[in-house]
């Protein structure tokens, strides 16, 4: 009986070793075929972009109109200062709409004393049902005639974003987080794809960026440094390798699945005609453009998601443990949400590239890889107890793949050397090599605990919130003269 | 390279006794090969967007001289994209009429960006008729691209032809680019056209047709409007109303308070601002309407007399 268990567990070693090296030889051949294909759909889109002139957006009396909604909660501290820089960014013809979400600070008060408001008797066009609107504003001075302010009962991110759609009158919306700094020419970068395409664009998105450290002066960034700490240095690796390996790739495939929370760009017709945001998950960014694709293949409109690999946006990155695990959760229930709401159109050849390659590589890759990884080292630790663990195996295993980590790191630096040049003193990239270097010994590990507490959290029905991101602020500098 | 370059080129403008000889000299010492020419021809060409009138011209001659219009015209016999419209903006830039021909074969390329800068460079050489493109074209125009060919017709300073001439073509996107050209330069001529195209079966065109109408204010278009409006989508609908405010007088009252109690709340919405900028009757009619709490359509006149919305 011994010998039939010990030659069973023997077995299931070997059998355990072959899954686990199957999977990592399937994950790594996926980023190393989405970094080749980001770096072709790079290469296209840098000779295309050669001869475009963004500006004759500016004068142009055929330009699309715009929407830009940013909903706040809590934002007493920049809410003046953020408000201030979306008002002067370079578009024509754009309103922008703050759609305060109930809330607990002054955040209300100090716009209103901010930007001169008084209360409008605007009827809304209800067309998304959202929590109780209390008040809508308008500024008393002409200069600021493009802001729009509603007041409304907390609802949440997503029930912000819905009233904010109710309100707006422009067919282009573009949904930002309020504490991000957009390029001044964003909006322009942004609304282009709607005007290029022979199919339907429904949705646009661009990079992310980390402005921890980085100089921001009346809501415009004047200065870009790499993080001074760890946590948020590594972010900006993450990133890299998100946006311009990552969703390079999958929009050149026309199978992107996520346009990022903070900043995107929508057609209105199609969100409301596919609901809206939902308010019932914490990852509504990716649910509603998984819900907009599946309108569309339902209905048989051929349509695309774009995407800019220009740095568009900068966003406070989590600083501290305790916040970037609360994040990590959060984006791990909110993907296991949206992948469950539309798990039909897992291996559904009806929903083409999103049915039959999108959402499964994103079940097997972005959901399942964290659990394969825990689980993955709990058996080898059950193993080591019975010993029966193969130490040769394991640690040339763990090498291969802390050497892969560190070349698709280095990589994303690379590429964004040489597209963008963002962080220009050699003193940056070195700082982000060695951060590569440590990334999978001490942050890899808190992303993935982080990812099994959010698969927990909803299974066991706790923490369906947002919960709360402590600001800090950007670092502000007055330049004396 | 590129000192050499500037320094050449700056002698030869303010020069005239540098001739062909001295051109040649330079060129074969510094034009080798075929980086050197492109250098010195960006170079040539980034000064030459600076300039005009007779410098501009000299320019032009050395450009001749050098044999770089060789070298540009080739780049269209080349197989990429982007070679070929590299090569287009070069003739464009230095005017080369003689290639107007071979630039027009581009027109219909498969490629949408090359077909752009092909249409613009048309646009920029052909002065004297430079839309007249749009008789061969077969592809859609994007609307980036009409971006384009209005920015590059504004910048250009030329003489705009009657686009109706091709509101009747089969592209509807070179339809609703001509609708829009027709409202941006004040096409008066081009008011019976528009309103035959309210029956055009793309909504799209209506839609433009609709909105070159209120620009022009076209006031023999109101009784189409009625007659269409029932019948017409709701953001179809919404732009009559927003067009007959502007075009027709204070009978189209009853009209605007019908569509104020339409059971979409976007046409009601629509139809109050109408009322409102319909004239003084409309704007009395809805203050009673705003003092009068128990009337359900109460908010509906409050929010189209607030001239801040």
């Amino acid at each position: 009986m011994k010998e039939v268990m010990q030659d069973f567990v023997r077995e299931a070693s070997v059998f355990f070793n072959f899954l686990v090296l199957l999977y990592a030889i399937g994950i790594c051949l996926y980023y190393v075929v989405l970094s080749a294909l980001s770096a072709r759909a790079m290469y296209i889109y840098k000779k295309k972009n050669s001869f475009i002139d963004y500006r004759i957006i500016l004068s142009s009396p055929f330009a699309p109109s715009v929407s830009l909604i940013a909903p706040a909660y809590n934002e007493s501290l920049t809410i003046v200062d953020n408000v201030r820089s979306l008002l002067t960014l370079h578009y024509n013809n754009y309103e922008v709409i703050i759609v305060n979400d109930g809330s607990k600070d002054n955040t209300m008060d100090l716009l209103i004393q901010a930007y001169e408001l008084e209360r409008v008797d605007m009827e809304v066009d209800e067309r998304i049902a959202t929590k109780k609107v209390r008040g809508i504003y308008k500024a008393k001075n002409p200069a600021y005639h493009k802001l729009l302010v509603v007041d409304k009962e907390n609802g949440g991110k997503a029930d912000a974003l819905n009233v904010g759609v109710n309100v707006s009158r422009n067919k282009l919306i573009a949904c930002i987080d309020v504490d991000c700094v957009l390029e001044s020419d964003s909006l322009l970068k942004l609304v282009k794809p709607f005007m290029e395409e022979d199919r339907k664009v429904i949705a646009t998105g661009g990079v992310v960026r980390i402005a921890n450290s980085c100089v921001v002066e009346d809501g415009q960034l004047v200065s870009v440094h790499v993080p001074d700490k760890f946590i948020a240095r590594v972010q900006v690796l993450e990133y890299f390798r998100a946006f311009l390996m990552g969703r390079m790739a999958w929009t050149h495939l026309d199978g992107l699945l996520l346009i990022s929370g903070a900043f995107g760009m929508f057609d209105k017709d199609i969100v409301i005609r596919a609901g809206g945001y939902n308010h019932k998950t914490v990852g509504e960014d990716m649910e509603l453009l998984v819900r907009m694709r599946r309108l569309m293949y339902e209905e048989k409109v051929p349509c695309k998601v774009a995407f800019i690999p220009d740095p568009l946006c900068w966003t406070e990155a989590p600083q501290t443990l305790n916040i970037l695990r609360r994040q990590r959760n959060r984006w791990t229930r909110g993907t296991i949400e949206t992948l469950m709401l539309h798990r039909k159109m897992i291996f559904n050849k009806n929903y083409g590239i999103h049915g039959l390659i999108s959402l499964p590589l994103w079940v097997l890759f972005e959901w399942l890889a964290p659990l394969i990884e825990f689980f993955g080292l709990l058996f080898f630790l059950f193993l080591v107890l019975l010993g029966y663990a193969d130490f040769t195996y394991f640690f040339s295993f763990l090498g291969v793949v802390y050497s892969f980590a560190i070349m698709t790191s280095v990589f994303a630096i690379l590429f964004e050397e040489r597209s963008f040049q963002q962080y220009k003193k050699p003193g940056h990239m070195l700082s982000l090599v060695v951060t590569a270097l440590l990334e999978p010994i001490f942050f890899h590990p808190v992303v993935v605990w982080s990812a099994l507490m959010g698969n927990l959290d909803l299974l066991t029905g706790k923490n369906n919130s947002w919960g709360e991101m402590t600001r800090t602020g950007f670092a502000q500098k007055k330049v004396s003269v | 390279m590129i000192k050499e370059s500037q320094q050449f080129i700056t002698s030869f403008m303010f020069d005239e006794d540098i001739g062909q000889e001295e051109v040649s000299k330079f060129r074969r010492k510094h034009l080798i090969n075929s980086s050197r020419c492109q250098i010195f021809t960006n170079t040539l060409l980034q000064l030459h967007k600076n300039i005009v009138g007779e410098l501009s011209d000299r320019l032009r001659l050395l450009y001749m001289q050098m044999g770089l219009h060789v070298h540009s015209k080739q780049k269209l016999y080349e197989g990429s994209w982007n070679t070929i419209a590299n090569g287009i903006n070069e003739l464009a830039e230095m005017d080369m009429q003689q290639d107007v021909n071979l630039i027009r074969s581009f027109i219909n390329h498969y490629h949408p960006t090359l077909r752009s800068v092909a249409q613009v460079a048309l646009l920029r050489i052909q002065k004297e008729t430079p839309f007249s493109f749009l008789d061969d074209l077969q592809e859609p125009i994007l609307e980036w691209q009409q971006l384009q060919l209005a920015s590059a017709a504004h910048k250009a300073h030329i003489a705009m032809p009657a686009f109706k001439r091709w509101v009747f073509k089969k592209e509807d996107s070179i339809v609703t680019f001509c609708i829009r050209m027709i409202a941006l330069y004040n096409q008066h001529e081009a008011e019976d056209v528009l309103v035959e195209l309210l029956n055009h079966p793309s909504e799209k065109v209506r839609a433009e047709a609709i909105k070159a109408i209120r620009t022009l204010e076209t006031y023999g278009a109101k009784e189409k409007l009625v007659e269409l409006y029932d019948n017409e989508t709701v953001d179809i609908k919404i732009d009559i109303l927003k067009t007959l405010s502007i075009i027709a007088d204070d009978d189209m009252l009853p009209f605007y308070l019908q569509a104020m109690t339409s059971a979409e709340k976007r046409l009601r919405l629509a139809g109050a601002k109408a009322m409102s900028l319909s004239g003084a009757l409309g704007r009395e009619a809805l203050q009673r309407l705003k003092s009068d709490l128990e009337n359900e359509l109460q908010p509906v006149a409050a929010y189209a007399l607030d001239d801040r919305l």
